[in-house]
């Protein structure tokens, strides 16, 4: 078991280690959308429920008349626009309907102006969706990769004797012990959630990975998988188009309504099927966050506005399914779990990096010279330190790229991977101590001056921020400043050591 | 679990071609087609078994594939010998996919 721990961990470790540090960013992706869209105004008071649904079914019915489903958004907890989405029904080929969306200001009702950016969604997206590659390419990368991590961890607690020590041991300075301490304290202390988000992340694109348990049942192809997701979860009980035109009846009651059951601010968002129809339907969901994603529901008649009996009580596979999902989004997480949750991934995160430094600790003694282990050396330097600082070379493109270029968002992500890419060479060019050492105080460089680069660029700095208690935003800054210090630190007590064993290794 | 002998008595440095690294990439290769195939059989026939509507059965079983197919590949690295490695993924495959092929999908909706 020991050598499948090993090997499963490594094979995979860069593209699993780029996934954590990736999905870790996406516990903050709105804070990170905001800090990336600085032209806009700090954040303010949202306008009321009521007010805000109206805004949004004017700017619907202006956008897609005869839709077939209208979303508006709420602005809430985290989500600090007024979003639209709308879907038209199918064409007479049977093919789903056009969609389109629309992101407005929830203090004013206007469209969000701001640089193009893909902000902090795209940095999410990418710890499944990856780049440059088609979206099912990299779901099923992405699996791959997480099955080797779930076999990694199933083997990892196997080959593992003092699990209750190792929540206590950590010997400093002791090289390749050091090492194994660490990965293990890492993998140790958050082993509940290592396993949760690996096991949950395969369950999100288990119809994919298990395509053939859909088609036994459904029959194969898109088409089938369709119908067992609408069985799955369509339970609003839509009826169809009714075809007679009828005007749908004043939202405000309804919203008013759902607003005294749910309480103020908690309706996160509305559903109107077939508008403008006699069969129209509204359904109004909201309620308190919870880890099973579970929304308390109101189904209105869309013509008359009278309450309709409340929906089927879901399963307990549907229950199980929607709890797996919703404790690896983490979207019920208050301020303080969230930051755990960005904790504990960070861990996973530094796991996979120690375990991926452990392998060459352990055997530079032994084959030291060998091609196959100067590799891993060189792909360890360019990716566990390489990969921080082209995240942040995402945010510096961010503010350096000019806010009229053509395609600037694009060229952002690009900036990540050419920085990476960088990073990667610059590793198998320069000797693996130098190059940890050099790559180190860049990453603290690059992550402790974002906030001055902030300052320089924009009006959004901790100087504004701070005295207005905009946290999203000085949060933001004063993360990447606390990065910069711990690459700093890093760096700083690498040289120290370096310096140590040179003097204990020249004769006096 | 007890490792096989023979993953034990690999060397570093060994080279690739050697008997050792076949009888590893064996069992890789046993592991994740083999446990594939159990995985997605035993849920085939979970989902065609369980008294549920189709699609929470559907569900039930991929919930429950992925630690099937975990398990089928430890059982790969874990089984003493390869002849009791494939015996252990094939029979129990064949027999889910039996029985799923005999009993059908469930008809309730």
């Amino acid at each position: 078991m020991g050598w499948l721990h090993t090997w499963a961990g490594l094979v995979v470790g860069w593209v699993l280690f780029f996934m954590f540090l990736t999905g870790t960013a996406g516990y903050f992706d709105v804070e990170i959308d905001r800090w990336m869209q600085p032209e806009r105004s700090l954040p303010q008071a949202a306008m009321p429920a009521e007010r805000a649904a109206a805004v949004g079914l004017k700017r619907l019915a202006a956008a897609a008349p005869g839709a077939e489903r209208w979303f508006i958004g709420l602005p809430g907890y985290r989500s600090p626009d007024l979003r639209l989405f709308w879907r038209m029904p199918p064409g007479p080929d049977g093919k789903r309907g056009a969609t389109g969306r629309a992101q407005l200001d929830a203090a004013t009702g206007e469209p969000l102006q701001h640089r193009d950016t893909g902000g902090g969604q795209l940095l999410y997206r990418m710890h499944y969706d990856f780049h440059y590659m088609p979206h099912k390419v990299a779901n099923w990368i992405a699996g791959v990769c997480t099955m080797f991590m779930l076999i990694a961890i199933v083997t990892g607690i196997v080959i593992h004797k003092r699990i209750f020590a190792d929540f206590f041991t950590f010997r400093s300075h002791k090289g390749q012990r050091s090492w194994l301490d660490a990965h293990n304290v890492l993998s140790v202390l958050a082993l509940p959630y290592h396993l949760m988000i690996t096991y949950s992340g395969l369950i999100f694109f288990a119809y994919l990975y298990m395509a053939p348990v859909v088609a036994a049942t459904y029959g194969a192809g898109e088409e089938n998988r369709r119908v067992y997701f609408d069985e799955l979860s369509g339970r609003d009980d839509i009826p169809e188009r009714a075809g007679p035109p009828a005007a749908l009846a004043p939202l405000g009651p309804l919203v008013k309504d759902a607003e005294r059951r749910m309480g103020a601010g908690g309706v996160h968002y509305l559903n109107i099927y077939n508008p403008g129809d006699a069969n129209a339907r509204v359904v109004i969901a909201g309620g308190e966050l919870v880890p099973s994603r579970k929304r308390t529901k109101l189904r209105f008649d869309g013509t008359t506005g009278t309450l309709l009996r409340a929906s089927n009580p879901h399963s307990a596979s549907y229950v199980t399914w929607q709890t797996l999902l919703g404790l690896h989004e983490g979207l019920f997480a208050g301020p303080a779990l969230r930051w755990l949750y960005f904790l504990t991934a960070l861990m996973g995160t530094a796991m996979i990096g120690a375990g991926l430094v452990l392998w060459t600790a352990k055997r530079r003694a032994k084959t030291g010279g060998t091609v196959g282990f100067r590799l891993v050396e060189k792909l360890n330097i360019g990716t566990v330190a390489g990969l921080p600082i082209a995240v942040a070379a995402f945010f510096w493109a961010n503010r350096l790229i000019p806010v009229g270029l053509e395609g600037r968002a694009a060229w952002e992500a690009h900036a990540m991977f050419i920085v990476w890419a960088s990073m990667l060479l610059h590793a198998f060019f320069r000797p693996a101590s130098r190059a940890w050492g050099e790559q180190l105080w860049l990453a603290a460089g690059a992550f402790g001056l974002l906030p001055l680069l902030n300052a320089l660029t924009t009006d959004k700095h901790l100087g504004v921020t701070l005295p207005a208690r905009a946290w999203e935003l000085a949060g933001f800054d004063l993360t990447m400043f606390g990065f910069g210090a711990a690459f700093a630190w890093v760096a700083l007590s690498r040289m120290r050591k370096n310096r140590r064993s040179a003097k204990q290794t020249v004769p006096a | 679990m007890r490792p096989a002998r023979p993953m034990k008595a690999m060397k570093e440095g060994e080279a690739v071609l050697s008997p050792v690294y076949f009888y590893l990439a064996s069992r890789l290769a046993a592991g994740i087609a083999g446990g594939y195939a159990l995985a997605a059989a035993f849920s085939v026939w979970l989902s065609f078994v369980l008294p549920m509507p189709r699609a929470d059965a559907v569900l039930t079983g991929l919930l429950a594939s992925f630690a099937i197919y975990a398990a089928a590949i430890l059982w790969a690295f874990a089984a003493r010998s390869l002849w009791r490695m494939w015996f252990g993924l094939l029979v129990p495959a064949a027999a889910c996919a039996a029985f799923a092929w005999l009993t059908g999908p469930i008809t309730t909706p």
